[in-house]
């Protein structure tokens, strides 16, 4: 039984858990409380019938001056176990409804590993996602970022 | 010759004034008369008269000129009077110009001085700032200078230098509100807030209306939590300055975080009339933040319905919809308007169907909560297959149905659910049921279900039984449809974890098996093999299954985690942290310091741990103290957001930051490890109380030099397993130091002088060392049994028995069987009466205490407890066992008997337990017979238990 809900600052120990055990990419928990004390309404978790953290999406506005406001998907992850429930798809989707609400979104943006063929594959032909441009070496181990983007009607 | 030259000039004039009648003006053509006395016209009286008035008009004239004259001058000095105050004033800007910018100059510094970002400073910058620096410091008089120094050298981790020249700045002048703020600063990148709060003090009795120093001041009120001193802060600023929104935001966020509801609406109250009613542009979702906070206080107050009004006047400038939504739903539930309620949970179920909070919301407002009559049953029935008809998409709505679900109902229902899932593949699908298994008729549903598929399904490639021939069948739905092949083997999947949970190891393995001889590529299937060889106590093959399944999949951390882990589990330290680097990232220097940085806890534990098995426990008792360190970190991260939360309008998030940090260590990452903590503390306590002892009793036999020789081994003794350092750490070591030296932006991280906890182990008192993990678990975790558990051990061993006997009744409260909080009455209670150094106001409440938990005598309690918890598992069967050798040692024999013939059953499937068992045998002194009949039914139970293999 999962539940999906906008993620509270009770939830960003759990995220950050599911993030270390998940993903290459860590983060400290200053930043994660950065994104909600900024943009509370943008992240999301998935949890489990007792509560645990299997899923989350964080999400934050991208600050640049004179430009649309547009948002960033800054990390999304779901636990191996709880794969094939289409959790991912669910979580971007409210992220993105709450960018456009809350902040007038006209886009969102990510960016993906060139060698994760199945998360590209999930941004691009489940979540509709285009690729724009690679971003040589943006990752530290020297990997290029493929830029994606999502134009919201 | 000028004398003679005076003399001629003197000569002169006395030969002009000597001249009579000559003009004294020496005028010569005055005394020239050119013409006649008589022909000279007489004036007559007339124009003597004309001349007269003339001369009067004139005189007149004069005075009207003098006095002009006069009003020109007070005017003029009017005038000079003015232009002086305003040059005055045009000054005193000017100054207040510099003022400003020297101290935003300084600000900047102070700024970027913070220990935090110098740490993140390369060393291009760092130049730079020490130009800005120097720049400033020039301009600035010399105390100030001293302070910026000051500032400089705690940016760059000097602390001894800052504070060393921070003293001197103030010793030169003790009156210097800059010197006093530059030492707050100084304490704040030391977290030594106590110290902060008192420099603040000092520099705000200098300079009463120093902005920057109060807002400082009051972020560090509210930090620490002295809610009153934060809210008397705010108040001062926005006295100060009654026109910055932020600080009006603060004072309503310091009345609410006191529960002062009515000062908090008062304040928001203002702020709207100042601040909200000319709608500023761009300040869209500000405003809306600002909303939906006050919606929050006035929610929070108890008033409901004023809430419920401001979002419905508000509810276009409401950007927040979700929360909008949300919190209008709530408050209609609550205020008993169900109709409502349940229109608007309806409306949010709509936009995130897979809200479990939204659906039951939903079931709230129709009443279809708790125990069901058949009519609201089948009300709740049909409301699910509506949604369901809207909802296809939703996994919520296939799932909690089943919870309601029962009998025939259920049969019909998780039929269709798990053909569904296993059609589909769904690798949580036991996790997403085992929740209905509390339920024995489910559990036993469902079983049956899988076992009669999978007879099918090997069989005939379908779920159901087939039916005979297409012709006979009516509907399209009977006619044979054959299932992809992975149907089977997500059955044998789900079914291995089935029995995995009943505790029937041997049949879990048997199907597990078979999925892997199915689909032998499959990474979740060798990770739930190694689980279930983990349950059945073979730790050794569990690890290398699980490295066997990260081999399959070497690109994905969540594997390379599992492995680790398992790893660690079997105590296999040295290749669980060469695998868990595999993921850390390539630049960093120190890729396991990269892991702390990153305040991986889960790690940090296992770690630990493994230590703590190994016998290394000061390597254990690092870890741990790591974690605590993680969870400082965190409280500590709050702190910029005193302020920032304020910024960004985002209160209701600031509120839930603060009640969060609260409560942080409360929370399963800290309180696991914290356990450990304790008991490892009081582990190493009790063997140092032994070591002890043993020194006494020689000590009367030898000498001096045999004594300190004696010491010398017993301390060996105690550190043996954690005082060999290897080489691996020693390079590590150096490694460490030459990052410090390479890196000179001088905030390197300084090296740890305790690599191995050493120093941890040699604390002069290890309780009171526990006590650091002991009060956060008490005090936030009170009604765990664990801290109850603890405090009663920890405060029994610091001769604390009030706190102890409290700890005691708590835990009974919690439970009252407790098997380890048996033991500690029955302990607490000999101590008690041994202990000839109580304080004789103490014993008798001590002894009150005791006799509400223990009525009779101790054997009398030790067999009542036999005969109402003995039965209940093996803990509690060991724990009657312990206290009779303590109370009542004829007893003993008949006790280990009873608990080795308790019933399989009650052995219980926790292998933990049963290994936690014949260690207390054989501390027990139990016959060697008796040891083997336990070892012997444990190998029949546990037949994959390496540890009774060992035996």
């Amino acid at each position: 039984m999962i539940n999906i809900r906008q993620a509270t600052i009770e939830d960003l120990l759990a995220m950050q858990n599911c993030n270390l055990n998940n993903l290459p990419e860590n983060y400290q928990m200053k930043y994660y409380i950065y994104h909600l004390a900024s943009w509370p309404q943008l992240s999301y978790v998935a949890e489990d019938h007792k509560g645990r953290v299997v899923g989350y999406v964080l999400a934050k506005m991208e600050e640049e001056a004179n430009q649309l406001p547009n948002g960033h998907i800054t990390s999304l992850s779901v636990m191996r176990n709880f794969r094939r429930l289409g959790l991912a798809e669910k979580l971007m989707s409210q992220a993105q409804r709450a960018m456009v609400e809350s902040f007038g979104a006209k886009s969102c943006s990510l960016h993906v590993r060139k060698s994760n063929r199945a998360a590209i594959s999930l941004y691009k032909d489940t979540l509709k996602f285009s690729e724009v441009e690679v971003e040589k070496k943006y990752y530290a181990d020297g990997e290029d970022a493929k830029k994606m983007v999502l134009k919201f009607k | 010759m000028d004398t003679n030259n005076n003399k001629s000039a003197l000569t002169v004039s006395t030969v002009k004034g000597s001249v009579r009648g000559a003009a004294v003006s020496g005028r010569p053509w005055k005394m020239v008369q050119t013409k006649r006395n008589s022909s000279i016209k007489k004036k007559s009286v007339r124009t003597a008269l004309t001349s007269l008035q003339t001369i009067i008009g004139w005189a007149n004239q004069l005075e009207d000129r003098k006095q002009k004259e006069i009003v020109k001058r007070m005017e003029f000095e009017l005038k000079e009077e003015k232009r002086l105050a305003l040059e005055e004033k045009k000054k005193r800007e000017e100054e207040r110009k510099q003022r400003k910018l020297e101290n935003e100059k300084r600000a900047e510094v102070y700024q970027l001085v913070s220990a935090a970002k110098a740490k993140r400073m390369k060393k291009k910058q760092f130049k730079n700032l020490k130009k800005v620096g120097s720049d400033v410091s020039g301009k600035l008089d010399t105390k100030k200078a001293l302070a910026m120094k000051a500032l400089f050298l705690s940016g760059l981790d000097r602390r001894e230098e800052a504070h060393e020249v921070i003293k001197k700045a103030i010793k030169n002048d003790i009156n210097n509100h800059v010197c006093w703020h530059a030492y707050g600063l100084i304490y704040r990148a030391e977290k030594n807030y106590e110290e902060v709060i008192k420099c603040y003090t000092h520099a705000l009795r200098i300079d009463k209306e120093n902005l920057g120093i109060f807002r400082d001041f009051a972020s560090m009120q509210v930090q620490l939590r002295n809610l009153e001193a934060y809210l008397e802060a705010s108040l001062q600023i926005i006295l100060l300055r009654p026109s910055v929104k932020l600080f009006w935001l603060s004072v309503a966020a310091a009345f609410h975080l006191s529960k002062d509801f009515d000062g908090a609406l008062q304040t928001m109250n203002i702020y709207n009339d100042m601040f909200l009613t000319n709608g500023e542009r761009g300040m869209d979702y500000e405003n809306s933040e600002i909303i939906m906070y006050h919606a929050m206080i006035l929610e929070e107050s108890g008033d409901l319905q004023s809430a419920l009004d401001l979002l419905d006047s508000k509810e276009k400038t409401i950007l927040d919809k979700k929360s909008l939504k949300e919190t209008r739903a709530r408050i209609l539930l609550n205020l008993g308007q169900k109709k409502q309620a349940e229109i608007a949970y309806k409306i949010l179920f709509k936009s995130n169907p897979d809200s479990y909070h939204a659906l039951e919301g939903i079931q709230k407002s129709k009443n279809l909560v708790g125990d069901l009559n058949s009519t609201q049953a089948n009300a709740l029935f049909e409301l699910f297959e509506d949604l369901i008809d809207q909802y296809r998409r939703s996994n919520t709505l296939k799932r909690v149905p089943l919870n309601f679900a029962s009998g025939d109902r259920f049969g019909r229902m998780i039929d269709h659910f798990l053909r569904f899932n296993f059609q589909k593949g769904v690798p949580s699908l036991f996790m997403s049921l085992r929740a209905l298994y509390s339920d024995h008729a489910k559990l036993a549903k469902i079983q049956d279900l899988c076992l009669y598929y999978v007879e099918n399904l090997s069989s005939y490639s379908q779920f159901g039984e087939p039916v005979l021939s297409n012709e006979e069948a009516d509907d399209e739905e009977d006619i044979r449809v054959v299932e992809p092949p992975s149907a089977l083997l997500w059955v044998y999947y789900y079914l291995a974890q089935h029995f995995d949970f009943l505790g029937e190891r041997a049949k879990a393995l048997e199907y597990i098996e078979l999925a892997i001889s199915h689909t032998p590529t499959l990474v979740e299937l060798f990770m739930t093999k190694a689980r279930i060889l983990k349950h059945a106590g073979d730790v050794l093959t569990a690890s290398e299954v699980m490295n066997y399944a990260r081999n399959l999949d070497l690109q994905d951390r969540c594997i390379n985690s599992k492995s680790v882990k398992y790893m660690l589990r079997a105590g296999n330290i040295e290749e669980a942290e060469k695998t868990i680097i595999l993921f850390c990232r390539v630049d960093a220097v120190e890729k396991l310091q990269d892991l702390m940085d990153m305040q991986c806890s889960w790690f940090a534990y296992e770690s630990g741990m493994a230590y703590a098995a190994r016998g290394d426990y000061g390597r254990a008792l690092k870890k741990f103290h790591q974690i605590e360190k993680f969870f400082f970190d965190i409280y500590d991260d709050q702190f910029d957001f005193h302020t920032y939360s304020m910024r960004k309008a985002t209160l209701r998030t600031y509120i839930d930051l603060i009640r969060i940090e609260d409560q942080l260590r409360a929370h399963p990452y800290y309180f696991r490890a914290a356990i450990e903590a304790v008991k490892l503390y009081i582990y190493l306590s009790d063997i140092r109380v032994v070591v002890d002892q043993k020194k006494d009793n020689n000590r009367d036999e030898m000498s001096e030099a045999e004594r300190k020789k004696a010491l010398r081994k017993a301390r060996k003794a105690e550190l043996k397993g954690s005082a060999t350092e290897t080489t691996d750490n020693a390079s590590k070591a150096t490694v460490a130091v030459s990052t410090v030296n390479s890196s000179s932006n001088g905030a390197a991280k300084k090296k740890d002088d305790d690599p191995d906890g050493i120093k941890l182990l040699n604390e002069a008192d290890l309780l009171t060392e526990s006590l650091k993990f002991l009060k956060p678990l008490l005090q936030l975790s009170p009604n765990r049994i664990e801290s109850q558990v603890l405090g009663a051990s920890v405060y029994l061993r610091r001769k604390n028995y009030l706190l102890a006997v409290k700890a005691l009744k708590k835990g009974l409260q919690i439970d009252a069987g407790n098997p380890e909080l048996h033991k500690l009455a029955v302990q607490l209670a000999l101590q008690v009466e041994s202990d000839g150094n109580i304080n004789e106001h103490v014993r008798p409440i001590v002894l009150d205490g005791l006799k509400s938990i223990i009525s009779h005598d101790l054997k009398t309690f030790n067999s009542t407890y036999a005969n109402d918890y003995a039965k209940k598992s093996l803990l509690h069967s060991v724990a009657v066992a312990e206290v009779s050798a303590m109370v009542d040692s004829p007893s003993l024999v008949a006790a280990i008997d009873a608990l080795i013939s308790l019933s399989s059953r009650i052995f219980g499937y926790k292998v933990e337990d049963a290994i936690a068992a014949h260690k207390s045998l054989v501390k027990l002194n139990a016959s060697q017979a008796q040891i083997q009949a336990f070892s012997a039914k444990c190998v029949a139970i546990f037949p994959l238990a390496s540890y009774f293999k060992a035996q």
